[in-house]
């Protein structure tokens, strides 16, 4: 991992880009895998099944997943030894298969918001199931026989439901159950409710879009109103010049003719001013109604985005049914308040933070029915989740009657962890100490068990509340149980942010994510080692030009105070100096172009109450990149491609695979070696490419949708224009069969993805570009 | 004078002013422009298309994929990302849309020519194109309009055009005495698509 070039490639924007790809692929495979349980004859899924198996697995190699990649490579020998005839899935094989794609949603999922656990491929969820998946190349040719050995491994359940148990033998409650009790419950409260209907988000962002745009414009009235006051203020000296003109000639002998005009005038002028008040009270009144319209419709389309919070919780008394099985408790799970409204992006969100709480209260808190009676409790525990209102957020508890934590124990391992002195610690109150339950990786439970590494749960809880701009807490009562108290934002689609200038255009940053926004006089910045800094709160907070970070134009305000932005995470702080405080905003927040990726600390978008669009910061990242900048890292970065330009004309480089994370890959290796690089998403779009622009060199995926890199090769080579342009196949058929393939459609050279990340890849980029160079 | 409008003889003298022969040329004029019309360009081939211009360039992309023509609005900047082509995000409908320089794609000289007088700016507008999921928006100088051609009178595309611009023609149309360029939408999505994503 050092010879790459001094960047890691499982950044957090790698892992993202990981994530949508493997939500994209997945979709994909549940449709095919779907489509193959009801008909076992439909084997042309299995083409597409295969190549989104596959497009995982090189995503999941790139990335350094390993328990990812030897899922999606499992899966995808499955789908070749069907498409070969040589096996037949039905049932309870497409079950293992389910599991498999489950699995690699959850990594994804995971990976995305920082979780490690996958890193290694060797891990106790992976291992059985690969092995029933490789139960099914030998066992799935006989179809009508369900194989004693692989119904074992295959048991099934909801992948996130079945912890491995020791030995890798899966947990296994008696498959015929009655359906939950709790399940049903909720399926007939739902049932008298309204009608709910599918509507595509896309649409309902087209309909909250138009209706903001609505009330922009009907805000246009007001003063346009307000200037038609002025006509009407004409209008009165219009008519003092006729009075004045009539006085001015009073005695001389002026014509009846002309004293008719003037007369007639002034009658004129008086009824076009009584005409101007009649329309003016008539477009007051227009206006009234309109701008209250157009409120209205826009709140109506917001509250579209609400959905009860039973929609997002139906998994969960499964879940908490089965895992309290798993452990011998027994555990009864109370939903209250299932008809809240939430919004749909946060009830998406909580499901990850609200399963880690009932894991932990289950495997921590909740004693077995034994202790409970002895400590007088009754044998059944009572997990209770409350989703309710609370002064304009949206607050959620869980509590359990449990054995509490131990605060006393908390406080040891502060100590041990050398997160504190003794001293300190000693110090700390209850709820100071239950902070700590939150960090990353701290975790008081002896032995880490599968079911709930506790630090790592609690961790995603507090960051998933962050992201959105909330609060997690918790209190304990030992004996008695914990409350976990989450509150959260009412809705992610409106934002109240403070609007700044930088470099003369507009940035929203989120109100619940900064720390303080301070004039600091230019007497108050003092240097450090070219550092400057300011103290706030009497700590030393270091300042940057929010231009350098976000790499815009920087201006020249020469003002007597500079307005900063104190952000921070949990280990750094800094000020951020921008152009000028516009004033603080409710703004209707709108997701980017998914086109875009992820834009370095962006997070979405917003429009002004003039139509115009502002950006909104995402503070996290942008204190790391804060970070980055400081220690140089990006300095370096920028500092070298920027020379590369001026000396020579950069060599252009033209990407073609399917995988978007490999694409970013290559993209970001031979762009930090100062090639320019363009991507294209498949064969036929690198077709399209080539024709157009002009290239030194293209590296091309074998397996593609449309088109395959072969028969690109073929037409490049064929090509009267583009013949002499060299072509590298990367792949990851390895076979010299695969290899010989490639030469023989014309391929220059011929790598496998996994002799990707080394030196040799790039020595070979330079060979063929210099080659070409040389010879035309 | 008083007419009588329920006599006989205003009825004869209606009915001889409506039913009297029509003159030869006036038969032969209808004839002609009728005839004509065969070889108008709204047959069932004819392609329609919206014309516009960028800086010096007429250019021309199919109707079907233009879904708006909007008035110029504030376009911000991406950080880290805006650069020559893709210029930043723009409001269209209360939607934010990724807008991007056609001339810089095609590689055309901006329209900055100081003797060009000013009421041209008053024209500048901001097309939407789009095609499935795909949607860009552009900045042109001027739109002329809907026309339509019939394929026959598509023009090969002249040599001394720049590179870049004759990748993305197809042809050349001629209308009002201009050679308009009428670009491949197939490859303008292609080559927006890479340049951003």
């Amino acid at each position: 991992m050092t010879d790459n070039g001094g960047w890691d490639y499982r950044d957090a924007s790698m892992l993202h880009l990981f994530h949508i790809e493997v939500e994209n692929q997945v979709a994909l495979l549940n449709d095919g895998l779907l489509a193959l349980e009801r008909d076992p004859q439909a084997t042309a899924a299995l083409a597409s099944l295969m190549r989104a198996a596959h497009s995982i697995k090189g995503a999941a190699r790139v990335v350094q997943l390993g328990a990812a990649e030897k899922v999606a490579h499992m899966l995808e020998d499955c789908f070749v030894a069907a498409q070969e005839g040589k096996v037949r899935f039905a049932g309870e094989h497409i079950e293992v298969l389910l599991r498999g794609v489950d699995m690699l949603t959850r990594i994804a999922q995971d990976a995305a918001v920082g979780v490690e656990q996958w890193l290694s491929a060797p891990h106790a969820e992976i291992d059985p199931l690969v092995e029933a998946l490789s139960a099914l190349l030998t066992s799935a040719s006989t179809v009508h026989m369900a194989p004693p050995t692989s119904a074992e491994a295959i048991h099934p359940q909801p992948v996130h439901d079945a912890p491995a148990l020791p030995g890798g033998q899966t947990a296994q409650p008696p498959p015929t159950e009655e359906p939950p009790a709790l399940a049903q419950s909720i399926l007939q409260e739902s049932g008298g409710k309204g009608r709910v209907l599918r509507v595509t988000a896309e649409n309902l962002n087209q309909l909250i879009g138009l209706a903001g745009e609505s009330l922009v414009e009907a805000r246009w009235l007001q003063p346009f109103a307000g200037s038609l006051l002025q006509l009407k203020s004409s209008h009165v000296e219009l008519s003092e010049i006729l009075e004045k003109l009539r006085e001015a000639w009073q005695g001389l002998d002026v014509p009846a003719r002309a004293e008719g005009y003037v007369h007639a005038a002034r009658r004129k002028v008086d009824e076009c001013r009584q005409m101007l008040a009649d329309r003016l009270t008539e477009l007051e009144l227009f206006v009234r109604r309109s701008e209250h319209l157009a409120d209205r419709l826009y709140r109506a389309a917001i509250a579209s985005h609400m959905r009860p919070f039973e929609d997002g919780v139906q998994g969960l008394p499964r879940m908490v049914r089965d895992l309290a099985r798993t452990l011998g408790k027994q555990v009864k799970l109370d939903i209250i308040g299932r008809s809240t409204e939430v919004d749909r992006d946060i009830l998406e969100r909580l499901e990850a933070p609200l399963s880690h709480l009932l894991r932990n209260a289950i495997d921590h808190g909740i004693e077995t029915p034994a202790e409970r009676l002895a400590a007088g409790k009754p044998a059944e525990g009572t997990i209770r989740l409350e989703a309710g209102h609370r002064a304009g957020m949206l607050s959620i508890t869980v509590s359990d009657d449990g054995r509490g934590v131990d605060v006393e124990h908390v406080r040891h391992t502060i100590v041990s962890k050398h997160l504190a002195t003794a001293e300190v610690a000693g110090e700390l109150t209850e709820a100071e100490l239950l902070e700590f339950l939150f960090l990353p990786a701290f975790s008081t439970a002896a032995a880490v068990t599968e079911i709930s590494g506790r630090g790592v749960g609690l961790d995603v809880v507090h960051s998933m509340a962050q992201e959105v701009g909330g609060v997690v807490r918790a209190v304990s009562e030992p004996g008695q149980g914990v409350r976990f108290h989450l509150q959260l934002p009412l809705t992610l689609s409106v934002l109240r942010a403070l609007l700044v200038d930088i470099a003369g255009e507009p940035y929203a940053f989120p109100l619940a994510r900064i720390e303080r926004a301070l004039l600091v006089p230019k007497a108050d910045i003092a240097v450090l080692q070219d550092d400057q800094y300011v103290m706030v709160d009497d700590h030393p907070v270091g300042l940057v030009s929010a231009h350098q970070v976000l790499e815009v134009q920087e201006s020249h305000a020469d003002a007597e105070a500079l307005p900063v932005i104190v952000v921070s995470d949990r280990s750094n702080r800094y000020g951020l100096v921008v152009d000028r405080f516009l004033g603080e905003t409710e703004l209707v927040v709108q997701p980017l172009d998914p086109r875009l990726g992820k834009i370095p600390d962006i997070s979405a978008a917003a429009l002004l109450e003039d139509g115009s669009p502002v950006l909104i910061v995402d503070v996290e990242d942008m204190v790391r990149s804060t970070d980055n900048l400081l220690s140089g890292r990006r300095l370096r970065q920028v500092s070298r491609p920027a020379r590369d330009t001026a000396s020579k004309p950069r060599k252009r480089v033209l990407v073609v695979d399917d995988s978007m994370t490999v694409r970013a890959v290559q993209r970001k290796l031979l762009e930090q070696n100062g090639y320019e690089v363009e991507v294209a998403v498949d064969g036929m779009d690198g077709w399209n490419a080539v024709r157009v622009g002009h290239y030194d060199l293209v590296i091309t995926d074998v397996d593609m949708p449309r088109l395959d890199g072969i028969e690109l090769v073929r037409r490049i080579k064929h090509d009267p224009q583009l013949q002499c342009l060299p072509v590298m196949i990367v792949s990851y058929k390895g076979q010299d069969a695969d290899r010989l393939r490639g030469l023989e459609a014309g391929a220059n050279a011929y790598f496998t993805k996994s002799g990707f990340h080394d030196a040799t890849f790039l020595q070979a980029v330079l060979n063929l570009i210099d080659a070409s160079s040389a010879g035309g | 004078m008083v007419h009588c409008r329920n006599c006989p003889v205003y009825a004869a003298a209606g009915r001889q002013l409506l039913e009297r022969e029509p003159s030869e040329d006036y038969l032969r004029a209808w004839t002609r422009l009728l005839a004509e019309e065969q070889e108008e360009v709204r047959t069932a081939d004819a392609i329609s298309v919206l014309i516009f211009r960028l800086g010096m360039a007429w250019l021309a992309l199919p109707t079907h994929v233009c879904k708006e023509v909007a008035e110029m609005r504030a376009i911000h900047t991406l950080p880290h990302r805006s650069g020559r082509i893709l210029l930043g995000l723009v409001n269209i409908g209360g939607e934010i849309h990724m807008c991007v320089s056609l001339s810089q794609l095609l590689g055309l000289e901006q329209a900055n020519d100081p003797s060009e007088p000013i009421r041209h700016k008053a024209y500048k507008r901001l097309v939407v194109v789009e095609r499935e999921t795909d949607r860009w928006v552009f900045l042109v100088d001027e739109v002329h309009g809907i026309h339509h051609f019939h394929p026959r009178v598509l023009q090969n595309v002249p040599v001394p055009v720049t590179r870049a611009t004759s990748m993305f023609t197809k042809g050349i149309i001629d209308w009002q005495d201009k050679g308009v360029g009428y670009l491949d939408p197939d490859l303008l999505f292609a080559a927006l698509s890479r340049e951003i994503v």
